[in-house]
């Protein structure tokens, strides 16, 4: 019984979890491992899981977090600052919308940041929807992302340098 | 779509779990005909969650459950339900609840039901989700399709191979009557090892063979038109 329940569950939402690993990754086998980790801690945490329409987007929370910190920690996609794409320092949000970039960025992103920016500019999630997930207003929501491209020009200003 | 004028991630998931309403799922796939970067994120996505459906959830699940206490487990059987925005608008949720398969009979709700049963030399029992098989078994299937008229039975074995097994040769949905029905033949089973997953649909009209075969490649079971399947997996390994 408990077996047919964990594979309802992996039937239904690891597709998503999985895709979200590999785009993340950009490889099939390091997205594999990851979809099962990422899975393991969803079920880890299903006592913080909300049960409400934010669901979607906290299991994106969970893969992001998880992924960026396992490419950082491989190296596998943090590239030296100095490799940033030359971009003028005024106009970070245009850099945003590069995906690649946008990675990076969010790699050296502290997590209360990185958790906004992520399901803005990676997921396109509305700010209410944001801050419904994450549990805070949508002042806060706009605060941080604020702050997000305020880093993001900094830290693509230093990459141009 | 978002005041970006793109679909969002979770507009895309439920899209390719069929997910979203009717008039969603109009206006996501009118907007991917014209946006090309949602087209092309779209088109990855289908991809992934094909290859995930193919490869990745045979190999994965074994080492998940392997790692997962039961007491998480038991979490889910108090009927945990996960409610996901079916829009950036805000229309329709997507509600999945966890309930318990009537075990070992599966079965959805208005639609059909479907029981398994293997045969191993002399011994016959019942096929359950996670049931260990091999090469050489033979499985029956019993199917009750409720208010439904036809059924198809097909399986996507450990390789990814689509294969239709009921009806066996058909080239569409047979008509089953009301209530309980053995369905004629058995199946060998190969020797292509892993799950092996079933899906049977339950229709009021017929289904082509070939729409269910596509539908299955591409990692999309439920994407035929108002058919949900009822699916079953099984693990095939050598005794």
């Amino acid at each position: 019984m408990n077996q047919e329940r964990l594979a309802e569950l992996y039937r239904r939402f690891g597709p998503a979890v999985y895709a979200r690993c590999k785009r993340l990754l950009r490889d099939a086998a390091l997205a594999e491992d990851a979809t099962q980790e990422v899975f393991v801690r969803v079920l880890r945490h299903i006592d913080k899981a909300p049960d409400d329409e934010a669901a979607l987007a906290w299991i994106y929370r969970i893969s992001t977090n998880y992924c960026l910190n396992l490419a950082r920690d491989r190296g596998a996609q943090a590239e030296p600052m100095a490799e940033l794409p030359d971009r003028p320092a005024d106009s970070p949000e245009a850099a945003l919308v590069d995906r690649q970039t946008c990675l990076r960025l969010l790699q050296q992103t502290p997590e209360k940041l990185r958790d906004p920016a992520a399901l803005y500019y990676l997921d396109g999630m509305e700010q209410g929807q944001i801050a419904k997930a994450l549990g805070v207003s949508r002042r806060t929501v706009l605060y941080r992302l604020t702050e997000f491209v305020e880093l993001a020009r900094k830290l693509l200003g230093k990459g141009a340098a | 779509m978002n005041d970006r004028g793109h679909l969002s991630s979770p507009e895309l998931d439920l899209l390719h779990a069929s997910a979203l309403s009717a008039a969603e799922k109009a206006a996501a796939e009118a907007h991917l005909t014209s946006c090309a970067s949602c087209r092309a994120l779209s088109e990855e996505l289908a991809a992934d969650r094909a290859h995930f459906q193919r490869y990745v959830f045979a190999r994965s699940l074994p080492k998940i459950a392997e790692r997962v206490r039961p007491s998480l487990l038991e979490r889910f059987a108090a009927g945990w339900k996960l409610l996901v925005p079916a829009s950036v608008v805000g229309l329709a949720l997507l509600v999945v609840a966890l309930r318990p398969a009537a075990d070992p009979e599966l079965g959805i709700k208005g639609g059909g039901n479907l029981q398994v049963f293997a045969r191993r030399e002399e011994a016959v029992f019942p096929v359950r989700n996670g049931t260990r098989l091999a090469p050489g078994d033979r499985i029956r299937f019993v199917v009750d399709p409720g208010t439904s008229r036809f059924v198809l039975i097909a399986s996507v074995d450990g390789a990814g191979k689509v294969s239709v097994y009921f009806p066996p040769g058909g080239v569409q949905s047979a008509p089953v009557s009301a209530g309980r029905n053995e369905l004629p033949r058995s199946i060998e089973l190969d020797e292509v090892l892993g799950t092996e997953q079933l899906f049977a649909y339950f229709s009021d009209q017929p289904l082509t063979a070939q729409d269910v075969v596509d539908a299955l490649s591409r990692g999309e079971p439920n994407s035929l038109p108002g058919v949900r399947p009822v699916v079953l997996d099984f693990l095939k390994e050598r005794r």
